[in-house]
């Protein structure tokens, strides 16, 4: 019976109008009423359809939702529209950084451009697959509501943030890193010592984007999944409330 | 039996009432409506639960998951000073319609 309600509760949770909590909500509220109604000599099968039926047509629950949740699905999109850019734009980054890396000691850059562009491209499609993977992972866990990671993550939005940012960086600044530690010292002054600090502006404008998109994104995040799992605090919360209000 | 109309338009007040009583989770409420109308009102129970978050947007009441005793994890409502305000509120106009009609209805009997 648990494993009918779960499969419910999925195939409602396809729908943007419900979060993981109203739908715990209702599961909760089906297997009370189940229970009730088994008490009273019906079936299990019959027990679950009546259950339902008194739940009420999907599709007017899903109406009325979406109105107490409008927001949401407004946050929802927006969520993804951010966390895609941020996606595209370290794709970029890590194209750009593995170009570098491939042809900065290349004598005659030309005689290597079809590997080059061959593999850039294969690049291009390989992380992009990747990236969707990573999305898709995300979200067949996130629907199962249990997803520590990201969680924890959610819950420390300021070191969350500076890591994106770090890592974002990291990808950006690579070959610079690389040629730095390894190059000839012309090669390195050619490279990064020559840089006056208008050559660092746009570098810097890089930063600033990212830390922006970055706490958009975490921030967006945290409007979205923060009441994924409410945690269960029954003995502290007995105090608290009192019984006679 | 209720009309739509009726039932949508009393769901808010019947909601701070019962929590007025006590704290309870959404079943109970459904519940209680159930058993003190006879069966007179009857809720289309998936509705309540948009309409328990709408008045906890509005800071009526607010909400928390427990562990009941059988284990079960509920979510709990009870009011907040917003909500017992509003209550107030709603029961004198209920009032004024009730003895408004009581008063109508004694000087013509249906």
């Amino acid at each position: 019976m648990n494993e009918a309600i779960r499969r419910w509760q999925q195939n409602l949770g396809a729908s943007p109008a419900f979060k993981a909590d109203n739908l715990e909500e209702l599961a909760s509220h089906l297997s009370a009423s189940i229970q009730k109604l088994a008490a009273t000599g019906l079936s299990e099968e019959e027990a679950f359809l009546i259950a339902m039926r008194r739940l009420g047509e999907r599709g007017a629950l899903e109406r009325e939702y979406a109105k107490v949740n409008s927001s949401r699905t407004w946050v929802m999109a927006a969520f993804w529209v951010v966390l895609g850019v941020f996606v595209v734009d370290l794709r970029r980054a890590m194209e750009s950084s593995f170009s570098i890396l491939l042809m900065w000691n290349k004598p005659d850059p030309r005689q290597h451009a079809f590997t080059f562009f061959g593999v850039l491209s294969l690049m291009e499609y390989g992380l992009t697959a990747l990236l969707i993977l990573i999305a898709y992972r995300l979200a067949a866990r996130r629907e199962k509501g249990h997803n520590d990671f990201v969680r924890r993550c959610l819950d420390r939005p300021f070191w969350t943030i500076i890591c994106l940012v770090g890592f974002f960086m990291l990808v950006r600044f690579l070959p610079l890193i690389v040629i730095a530690l390894t190059a000839a010292q012309a090669t390195a002054q050619r490279t990064v010592l020559r840089h006056s600090w208008q050559d660092w502006l746009p570098w810097a404008a890089t930063v600033l984007w990212n830390v922006i998109l970055a706490a958009t994104t975490v921030v967006l995040a945290r409007r979205e999944f923060r009441e994924v799992s409410p945690a269960v605090r029954s003995d502290r919360s007995q105090e608290e409330m009192p019984r006679d209000l | 039996m209720l009309s739509k109309e009726l039932v949508a338009a009393s769901t808010t007040t019947l909601v701070l009432s019962i929590l007025s009583e006590r704290e309870n989770y959404g079943y109970a409420l459904i519940q209680r409506v159930n058993e003190l109308s006879g069966g007179n009102v009857q809720w289309s129970e998936g509705m309540l639960y948009p309409v328990l978050h709408w008045m906890e947007k509005e800071e009526l009441i607010e909400s928390e998951w427990r562990e009941a005793e059988s284990g079960h994890r509920r979510k709990y409502y009870r009011l907040r000073k917003e909500g017992r305000k509003a209550l107030h509120a709603e029961k004198e106009q209920w009032m004024a319609v009730h003895t408004l009609l009581t008063k109508l209805w004694k000087t013509q009997p249906v």
